[in-house]
């Protein structure tokens, strides 16, 4: 060899050793190398190991400078083999496998040993396991077992198998089971899930968990543990009602269910004292579902936590299911607000509503509520003889709202009540139950009404239109017979409005419009005239109505007001501002047999002149002594001795709407005392006697009054807020997820609403509460969500409010219960689950033990390292490549020439 | 050291065989070389030189015969498959690999997930060779994609079938079952391949504190935090006017400077609305628009940055849809009521054919049959709306009846229940109303102070029913806004119309999708237009996809559209969490983790070949012989 070929050799070795490398390591880019011998597929694992056969030029370039004293042909023949020798060992490097069918079966038995699954069950299961480790021959066996969450047990067909329960029995998580489950099949084998379990799953989805048994090539094989129902009583539910008031007797229903008749007892606790109305109660449980009804009251405002205990006669599989809890808001004592006119006679009531267990405010007329915010918490509003002057408009609009609204609202009568208070054609009057304007009673006189009004220069601007409006409104207070002049007066009085009858609407109001103030003030001749103008007409009741903002002389006038009332005309004063002559006009009033009334503004003269009128045109008010009889039943009527109460002193007399409106109570003479009617979401009520010891005097010591009122305020005060939404609440695994629907007033969604939910739960037992707390994120237009993770069971209060820029918008109470685990909730197994999920892998009912192993036709890819092999003829190459350098090839001939000379192999070239 | 190829006996067989061999082949008198000289003189010195130097021949021969000894001996070795028993030897692993959404960022090229990949490719291949892994894919749920096995190529096919998802990763879940898998074994370890974006990792930490044997590895992926995605996209029915809707859309950016971004809003294919904003560093931006779904359209919200694609584009497109409104087919069966009439007419869904009680047969092929003041020979075969059901001899009655109640109010009102919810029923009047005595399940809607059911839900033999105790004609409900609202209420339950719902789905989140009574199974298609059949379990389709996208549902005559979304407010937020906090003293791992294998035969047969290659060599240049 020389040097020229071994500068050409060397290179070209190194270079085809390169090329190798380069071939292996881009045919091997993509992982693992698949190919076909004839039917066979075979795979290279780690396809980069035949970079070894980069070594191969090498093998090459040794013989082209070798010194090895072969023939050329075992030269090759000792090449090829060496060569053949490094190609094995590189091939057994790659890890080739060869792919083919087997049919071994993996068995792995997935066992729910959750409590709802019995010991008996268990057992037998345990036996089918022991049958199929014995039947397994090649084939494979494992166990699973799961409640909460799943657990790869050990097994051997030496030792009998035991199914051990778990800790977390109160739990099924059949799809966790599978998943694990999935993850112990070997490979090579056939794999089925025998599934025993009566399908009751309380996590998870089992259903979701086709797919990947499905994708591993998996069956599942349902094993039922048990087909027959134990005998079980449990209590599915406790039916309260939404929200509860402090004092107000209440039903709650108790949802029972039973496999079989039986018998059992029922405790009922209250924040776990029993219940004072009803403690324990002996049922008989139908087989199926039954409701049973017990009474109870909460009487401590707050959340409220009711727990059902039953103990049953009898067998009964779970204690656990045998106890319920719920939570309930008890919102206070229902809440009144007491307007009493005259604040002397407000006691008697006011403690008498007390007694009955409601929180009462007592006001004045003046304290009437003029904003719905003010009469938040309000369940119940009594206006008891407060005029209708007394209360402003506003005033007025925010009884009507509250109405509509759902609260409860009374009237109660007295002299200044009903007609007599001046509510007659009045928004009031319309949410009424009982009607005003024909409370006039037969022997009533018709009115002739003179309103002297004072023109002068200084009631000019707003005094003298306000002074024109009252007119207005006194002439539409007046029937149809009655009488109406208006004087007005400066230095001079003008009949703006000759005395006429009231029919003459168009022509009064026109008159009135007339009045134009100027001039000075003198009221004798007004007044003068006024009494001219009455004395000409036949009216049984004459009056006069002097309003004025002046001074004036008083000469004359007393004896003129003296001759007045003595000839049947009475007169009533109206002084307006502070530069009035307040004892002319006093003395004017007591003189003339009428009233005398004084104001600054100028606002109250039409309420001024409506009251006088009222007071004047009739009187409605009955003071005799009358019995009260029942109309129409009434729930609140209920117990009480309607028939036996006291006589009443007297009343106001009115006459009843008709329906909706509904008079539950009258007098003798036919005339409601009590009625109601439904306005909006709320009640309006009408008590036409009074509220004080004037005409209810007798009432107030019958021994009746107080239930009846109570009873009375109770039915007709809203059953809850409906400021306060309610929180809808679902669950999923352990998470409760809690959602409110915030929506204005024309019901469209309120968006970029922030706020908080607490959910809180109270152990009967050992009296702790546990609060948690979760924002409220906006998940879909107006729907705010909450999640909270659920870590104990019990009943539960969520509260919470949205707020828009820190102020409250939206409040919401809700509650949930899960007393126990949905463990014991229910009895028969779900085979419609066990049938969904084997039909659902082509599975089906497991078969018995030695069936489990049937490949049924089934073949799975079985895979066979081949490493060994290459190996093996890596080592006969070699071998043989010994032998080829070492031993002969032929036998050796005689010797022919003594100058032959023979030399070794190793020495035969210097 | 145990041996898995051949047992000791037949390594020590093939051992013995194979030496013997050799040494025969070396001992046995080689084949001399002839060759024919003119004369040996010249041999005689050279022979005679050459004994001085004899040890060196042999010692080169003796060499030479080792050199095969030890080619033979480790080919054998390799061939028994002798393992170390070493500390590290027989350990389990489990591999979780992240596929939940944030891992389809692709601020590490191609993306985190297919950088998760490669990671646990690297882990499968660093395996000891006694070492068992299993690989999962972790999201809402773990996937198994393999078994616990030594099989590196199915470890490696379980890599490959790992697919993104839209879901959100949920550590908790990974760990359970992890622990369930591995149990208690000393050499248990779980890596957790991901971008640390996980829900339940404070429940994964307490879980993971009480496993005193299991160690956990966290390898990271993931770089960046830019981010922008759209966090809340819906459309729902003003539950009283529901021939409206509104939709609401809202904008988060996740990163840490300000976005300029383009909302686009898509019917369909139809550009609907288009706006420029600006959304400030981890700031939100919300819009909402009315009446912007038609009625069974699909409406698609995009974001689109103006400098440049954000790192994940799963976030920037959601989807709303509302439940298809369908043509409901009722049954009316009356001897005449305007009312009745008139409010079914406000819905223009509704199909209703009004038949005289004579006339009535069956209610088959009807969504819905109102009974008014009549009822049926037999049960309906369609759910029913009975109004003043007073029993008639002959006749099928879904109620006992006890003498009638006069003036009854609707004083207990179920406010949660979907037909009262929204109607105010407590100023109704009605002047009589039959006191039906409900059977245990009924659910009772509305009641009197007494608890005399006004208002009552269930099932009779086996078809849902409402019923309404009183002639509405003897009340003023009629001459209510309620009346209508609590008609087509009504209707839709029992037709199983989901108007009212706020149409909110999120991937992962189970869905249950009410069907009608008589339907079993329910075709899901997905956005890709393939069809899987999903199950259904009382009344109601169970779903759960994976995906977000708009979907389809086709349950016999129902055929309705769901809307997927990402949950974008967890899975927005890319930045990679450094640290996962599984377990105190757990160790994080960076991608080179390995382990040594312990499966020898590799190295013997890789050695032999090189000794192979050597002992080649060194023939040829006769420095063996």
């Amino acid at each position: 060899m020389n040097r020229a070929a071994l500068r050409l050799w060397l290179p070209l070795s190194g270079a085809a050793s390169c090329l190798l490398l380069f071939s292996v390591l881009s045919v091997t880019e993509q992982g693992p190398l698949a190919f076909r011998i004839g039917a066979r597929e075979v795979t290279l694992l780690e396809p980069r190991a035949l970079m070894v056969l980069a070594l191969l030029p090498w093998v090459l370039w040794a013989l082209s400078w070798s010194l090895a004293s072969l023939s050329r042909a075992r030269m090759f023949t000792s090449c090829v083999l060496r060569m053949v020798g490094i190609t094995a060992i590189a091939i057994a490097l790659a890890r080739p496998i060869t792919r083919s069918d087997a049919t071994r079966v993996s068995n792995v038995f997935v066992v729910d040993v959750s409590d709802s699954i019995s010991d008996q069950a268990l057992r037998a299961v345990g036996a089918r396991i022991d049958a199929a480790l014995r039947a397994r021959a090649d084939n494979n066996v494992q166990l699973v077992t799961f409640a909460k969450s799943a657990h790869v047990v050990p097994i051997t067909r030496d030792k009998k198998t035991l199914l051990r329960r778990h800790s977390d029995g109160s739990g099924s998580n059949i799809s966790g089971a599978i998943s694990l489950a999935l993850a112990l099949f070997p490979p090579d084998h056939l794999r089925q899930l025998v599934l025993a379990s009566d399908g009751l799953e309380t996590h998870g989805d089992a259903l979701a968990t086709v797919s990947w048994v499905n994708a591993s090539q998996a069956t599942i094989l349902t094993a039922l543990p048990e087909a027959a129902l134990p005998a079980e009583v449990a209590i599915d539910d406790i039916v309260l009602p939404p929200t509860l008031k402090a004092g107000e007797p209440f039903r709650l229903r108790v949802r029972l269910r039973s496999t079989s008749n039986s018998k059992g007892t029922l405790r009922i606790l209250q924040n776990g004292a029993p219940n004072g109305l009803e403690a324990t109660r002996s049922i008989t449980l139908p087989a199926g579902e039954s409701d049973v009804e017990l009474r109870s009251v909460a009487y401590v405002p707050g959340p409220l936590t009711y727990r059902v205990e039953l103990t049953p006669q009898g067998t009964d599989r779970f204690a656990q299911n045998n106890q319920f809890e719920r939570t309930v808001e008890v919102t206070g004592k229902p809440r009144v607000l007491y307007l009493e006119g005259s604040r002397e006679h407000s006691s008697a009531f006011a403690e008498l509503l007390r007694k009955a267990g409601f929180d009462v405010d007592v006001r004045g007329a003046e304290g009437a509520p003029t904003d719905a915010a003010a009469l938040s918490g309000v369940d119940f509003y009594v206006l008891s003889n407060v005029p209708h002057d007394a209360l402003s408009l506003r005033a007025v609009d925010t009884i009507e709202r509250f109405v509509e609204a759902g609260g409860g609202f009374l009237m109660a009568g007295g002299d200044a009540s009903f007609g007599l208070g001046g509510y007659r054609n009045t928004r009031m009057e319309s949410i009424l139950p009982v009607r005003l304007d024909t409370e006039r009673r037969r022997d009533q006189p018709t009115l002739a009404l003179a309103l002297v009004i004072d023109k002068s220069g200084s009631m000019s601007g707003q005094k003298i239109e306000l002074a024109k409006e009252a007119a207005r409104a006194t002439a539409d207070l007046l029937g149809p017979d009655d009488y109406l002049g208006v004087i007005g007066f400066d230095a001079v009085p003008t009949r703006v409005v000759r005395l006429q009858t009231a029919s003459n609407r168009l022509g009064l109001m026109k008159g009135i419009g007339k009045i134009a103030s100027g001039g000075g003030t003198a009221i004798f001749p007004a007044l003068d005239a006024a009494y001219q103008d009455l004395a000409a007409v036949r009216a049984r009741l004459k009056h006069v109505i002097l309003l004025t903002d002046g001074q004036t002389q008083e000469e004359g006038i007393p004896t003129l007001v003296q001759s007045m009332h003595v000839d049947g005309i009475t007169v009533s004063t109206i002084g307006l501002g502070d530069d009035t002559n307040r004892a002319l006009l006093e003395e004017a009033a007591r003189l003339g047999g009428g009233r005398a009334y004084f104001t600054t503004d100028p606002h109250n003269i039409p309420r001024l002149f409506m009251r006088e009128t009222n007071a004047v045109a009739r009187s409605s008010a009955v003071e005799d002594y009358v019995a009260a009889r029942i109309v129409s039943q009434a729930d609140f009527l209920k117990g009480i001795p309607i028939d036996s109460a006291p006589y009443l002193r007297g009343y106001v007399a009115t006459r009843a709407r008709p329906l909706p409106a509904q008079v539950v109570l009258e007098s003798d003479l036919g005339e409601p005392l009590l009625a109601r009617m439904r306005v909006g979401l709320g009640w309006s009520l009408a008590w036409t006697s009074d509220l004080s010891p004037r005409w209810s005097a007798d009432w107030f010591r019958w021994r009746s009054m107080g239930p009846l009122w109570s009873q009375l305020i109770r039915e007709h005060m809203p059953k809850r807020s409906d400021q306060v939404m309610r929180i809808q609440t679902s669950r999923q695994g352990d998470t409760l997820i809690a959602a409110l629907d915030a929506l204005d007033s024309n019901e469209r969604f309120v968006h970029e609403l922030s706020g908080e939910l607490s959910l809180r739960t109270q152990n009967t037992k050992d009296k702790t509460t546990a609060e948690q707390r979760a924002p409220l994120r906006e998940v879909a237009p107006g729907r705010y969500e909450a999640r909270f993770e659920l870590s104990s069971y019990g009943s539960f209060v969520l509260r919470g409010t949205l707020l828009r820029d820190g102020r409250p918008v939206l409040s919401g109470v809700g509650s949930y219960s899960q007393p126990f685990p949905t463990e014991y909730a229910s009895l028969a197994p779900d085979q419609d689950l066990l049938a969904r999920l084997a039909a659902a892998t082509g599975g089906g009912p497991a078969p018995r033990a030695e069936a489990l192993f049937d490949p049924r036709g089934r073949r799975v890819d079985a895979q066979t390292e081949r490493w060994p092999l290459a190996l093996w003829v890596a080592v006969l190459a070699f071998l043989l490549d010994l032998s080829a350098r070492r031993l002969r090839w032929k036998v050796r001939r005689p010797q022919m020439h003594s100058a032959q000379a023979t030399v070794a192999n190793s020495s035969n070239q210097l | 050291m145990e041996l898995l190829g051949l047992t000791p006996w037949a390594l020590s067989l093939t051992l013995a065989g194979l030496l013997a061999i050799v040494l025969a082949l070396y001992l046995l008198e080689n084949e001399q070389r002839k060759v024919v000289v003119p004369s040996v003189l010249i041999w005689d010195s050279l022979l005679t030189k050459r004994k001085g130097v004899a040890w060196a021949r042999k010692l080169r021969r003796l060499l030479s015969l080792l050199l095969a000894l030890l080619i033979a001996a480790l080919l054998a070795f390799a061939i028994a498959d002798p393992r170390r028993l070493s500390k590290s030897s027989d350990r389990r692993l489990i591999i979780l690999v992240d596929a939940s959404a944030s891992m389809q960022a692709t601020d590490v090229k191609p993306n985190r997930l297919e950088r998760a990949k490669a990671l646990a490719r690297a882990l499968v291949q660093s395996l000891g060779d006694s070492d068992q892994a299993l690989v999962a894919q972790l999201d809402a749920s773990v996937t198994p994609m393999s078994t616990m096995t030594d099989d590196r190529a199915a470890l490696q096919q379980g890599i490959e079938r790992i697919r993104s998802t839209d879901l959100t990763g949920d550590l908790s879940v990974g760990l359970a079952f992890a622990i369930d898998v591995l149990g208690q074994g000393k050499q248990a370890e779980l890596f957790i391949v991901s971008d640390g974006n996980l829900t339940g990792i404070a429940a994964a930490s307490r879980i993971a504190a009480q496993q005193k044997q299991l160690r956990v590895h966290y390898l990271r992926v993931g770089e960046s935090r830019r981010n922008v995605g759209i966090e809340h996209f819906s459309v729902r029915r003003y539950p009283l006017d529901k021939m409206h809707t509104e939709s609401i859309v809202r904008m988060r950016n996740f990163g840490e400077k300000p976005e300029a971004a383009k909302l686009k809003l898509f019917a369909g294919k139809a550009l609907l609305y288009e706006e420029s904003l600006l959304l400030p560093a981890q700031g939100t931006a919300s819009r909402t628009f009315a009446d912007l779904a038609a009625t069974s359209s699909a409406l698609e919200a995009r974001i689109e940055l103006t400098a440049g694609a954000d790192a994940l584009a799963a976030d920037d497109r959601a989807y709303a849809a509302l439940p298809a409104r369908k043509q409901s087919r009722v049954l009316l069966v009356t001897e005449g009521n305007r009312y009745l009439e008139a409010a079914l007419l406000l819905d223009e869904y509704l199909d209703v054919t009004e038949l005289k009680p004579a006339a009535y047969v069956s209610a088959k092929g009807h969504d819905v049959v109102i009974f008014d003041r009549v009822l049926p020979l037999h049960a309906p075969e369609a759910p029913a709306l009975y109004i003043a059901p007073a029993p008639v001899a002959g006749r099928f009655a879904p109620f006992k009846v006890k003498p009638a109640i006069d003036r009854p109010f609707f004083e207990r009102v179920d406010d949660d229940h979907p037909i009262t919810r929204a109607l105010a029923l407590r100023d109704v009047n009605v002047a009589r109303a039959l006191a039906l005595v409900p059977e245990p399940g009924d659910r009772l809607i509305a009641q009197t102070a007494k608890g005399t059911p006004l208002l009552v839900e269930g099932t009779r033999a086996g078809a849902r029913f409402i019923a309404l105790a009183f002639d509405i004609r003897e009340s003023d409900l009629p001459l209510r806004v309620s009346f209508p609202l609590f008609i087509l209420a009504a209707v839709d339950r029992l037709a199983l119309e989901q108007t009212s719902d706020a149409a909110r789905g999120l991937v992962g989140e189970p869905w249950r999708l009410r069907v009608p009574d008589d339907v079993s199974s329910a075709a899901l298609e997905d956005p890709n237009g393939k069809v899987t059949q999903v199950a259904v379990r009382e009344h109601e389709a169970r779903l759960q996809v994976t995906k977000a996208g708009v979907y389809s549902v086709t349950a016999g005559p129902l055929r309705t559209l769901l809307a997927a979304n990402v949950q974008a407010e967890l899975e927005g937020a890319i930045a990679p969490r450094d640290s996962l906090i599984v377990k105190p003293g757990s160790e994080s791992a960076g991608a080179g983790v390995g382990f040594l294998g312990s499966r020898m035969w590799p190295w013997l047969a890789a050695l032999a070949a090189v000794l192979l290659v050597a002992e080649w060599l060194s023939f040829h240049r006769r420095w063996t012989i």
